[in-house]
């Protein structure tokens, strides 16, 4: 059965997974364009034109052509309000404000040192390349700060934005992934009580393991 | 009923949401934080922006953190009046969100990393790391090729129409050309030049340059 959606990108990069994650969560049928970034196919002219920085993710259905991963989610929550998990991007503007706040935390508080964090543990080692130990030690303080606010937040409420799972925790399942199975950083969100309750419980969400599935089956 | 904005009005994060409400004709108050005095570390600021960051608002019973969460929210509420920020239809909506987002990580954090070593380090009387400087200039110079050629097709970023996308940039661009000595980044290029000029030439950021006392 075709769909006119379409998401390029290796399942591998966190950027690309956050898209994946949300049209799972959404019941959004896609089909998967891969996308080979050793050879350099995200610099390429055709894929420039989608994607004009030459990153991953890019996505396109019959209405439009859209890249960064947070605006393709909030635009697949927008047109897809009543599939799926109608809930994800809130059901009214205080709710969508709330998950915006912690969308924006992750991605301007959590996303920066966890994001090093990643490359650094598990990107570098497969691709031979040395590790920086200083960098290293310099976001793993970032983090523990950010997840020590998350620990009160968690302390407060189920999930980041209210009761209900959103946009705001599936935001962080790429990159908590990476920490928590390859990197060998799993502590840093299990020696946490509210922080191990919510990572417990977003990660073993049907559509994240769908995602982490994807991702085996693209190496 | 007026929005408290909590911050001082010379950082960049809260000028992006008092242009936003100075756009959309929203009254509002500023409640000047001291960061010098690191009062957005003390405990009562904690209470507001766990993260200790700026701004934060306060909107009656309804508080928010995160400019560009608080801007989407007030572009949203005020819909109808002033300035469409948002767009038309949802696709429209979509690609602001592209180009806010672009804004917030592929633009933002380069500016910020360049501001700070080659202004904010010098006025505290520390070396700036000029390497770091010249490394986010260099990445800044290809982030500005992109917006080029975007801006030889459409006025502003996201279509024919100021919106979101533009407006986040003010603050960050502001520091660049007027503090950091990186105008050349805008004015060597005709289109990101162009739109420079018109989007600073808003009523509502001239009325903000006031208020910051520029």
């Amino acid at each position: 059965m075709a769909t006119p959606v379409k998401v390029h990108g290796p399942p591998l990069s966190t950027a690309v997974s956050r898209v994946l994650a949300c049209l799972i969560e959404k019941d959004v049928p896609f089909q998967h364009v891969p996308v080979n970034m050793a050879k350099g196919e995200h610099k390429s002219p055709d894929f420039l034109k989608i994607q004009p920085f030459g990153q991953v993710p890019a996505f396109q259905d019959e209405a439009i052509s859209l890249f960064e991963s947070r605006a393709i989610c909030r635009y697949v929550c927008e047109k897809y309000a009543e599939n799926g998990n109608k809930w994800l991007y809130g059901t009214n503007p205080l709710a969508k404000a709330s998950i915006d706040q912690w969308v924006e935390a992750e991605g301007q508080s959590f996303n920066p040192p966890s994001s090093v964090l990643v490359f650094q543990l598990a990107f570098a080692p497969r691709m031979n390349l040395k590790q920086d130990q200083s960098l290293i030690s310099q976001n793993e303080a970032k983090l523990e700060k950010v997840l020590e606010v998350y620990e009160k937040r968690l302390g407060e409420s189920r999930f980041l934005a209210g009761d209900d799972f959103s946009l705001a925790d599936l935001s962080h399942l790429p990159n908590a992934h990476y920490l928590a199975n390859v990197a060998d950083r799993g502590e840093m969100f299990t020696s946490k009580k509210n922080v191990g309750r919510w990572w417990g419980e977003i990660s073993s969400r049907d559509s994240w393991k769908k995602v982490v599935e994807m991702q085996k089956q693209s190496t | 009923m007026v929005v408290k904005v909590y911050g001082p009005v010379t950082a960049a994060c809260p000028q992006r949401v008092l242009t936003c409400l100075l756009e959309k004709d929203v009254d509002f108050e500023i409640v000047h934080i001291n960061l010098d005095a690191c009062d957005h570390k003390k405990p009562d600021f904690l209470l507001r922006q766990p993260f200790g960051q700026v701004p934060a608002i306060e909107d009656a019973d309804f508080k928010l953190f995160e400019s560009r969460a608080i801007i989407r929210y007030y572009a949203a509420k005020y819909e109808k009046r002033g300035p469409n920020l948002l767009g038309n239809s949802l696709e429209e909506r979509a690609v602001v969100d592209q180009w806010l987002e672009v804004e917030a990580h592929n633009f933002n954090e380069l500016v910020y990393n360049l501001v700070l070593q080659l202004v904010i380090l010098p006025r505290m009387g520390k070396q700036g790391d000029s390497a770091l400087a010249l490394s986010c200039q260099q990445k800044l110079d290809k982030v500005f090729d992109v917006y080029e050629q975007r801006l030889s097709g459409s006025a502003y970023l996201a279509g024919d129409s100021f919106t979101l996308a533009d407006l986040s940039h003010l603050p960050g661009i502001r520091y660049l050309v007027e503090d950091a000595g990186m105008g050349h980044l805008v004015s060597q290029r005709k289109h990101v030049n162009a739109w420079w000029e018109t989007i600073s030439n808003r009523p509502a950021w001239k009325k903000l340059m006031k208020l910051a006392g520029y």
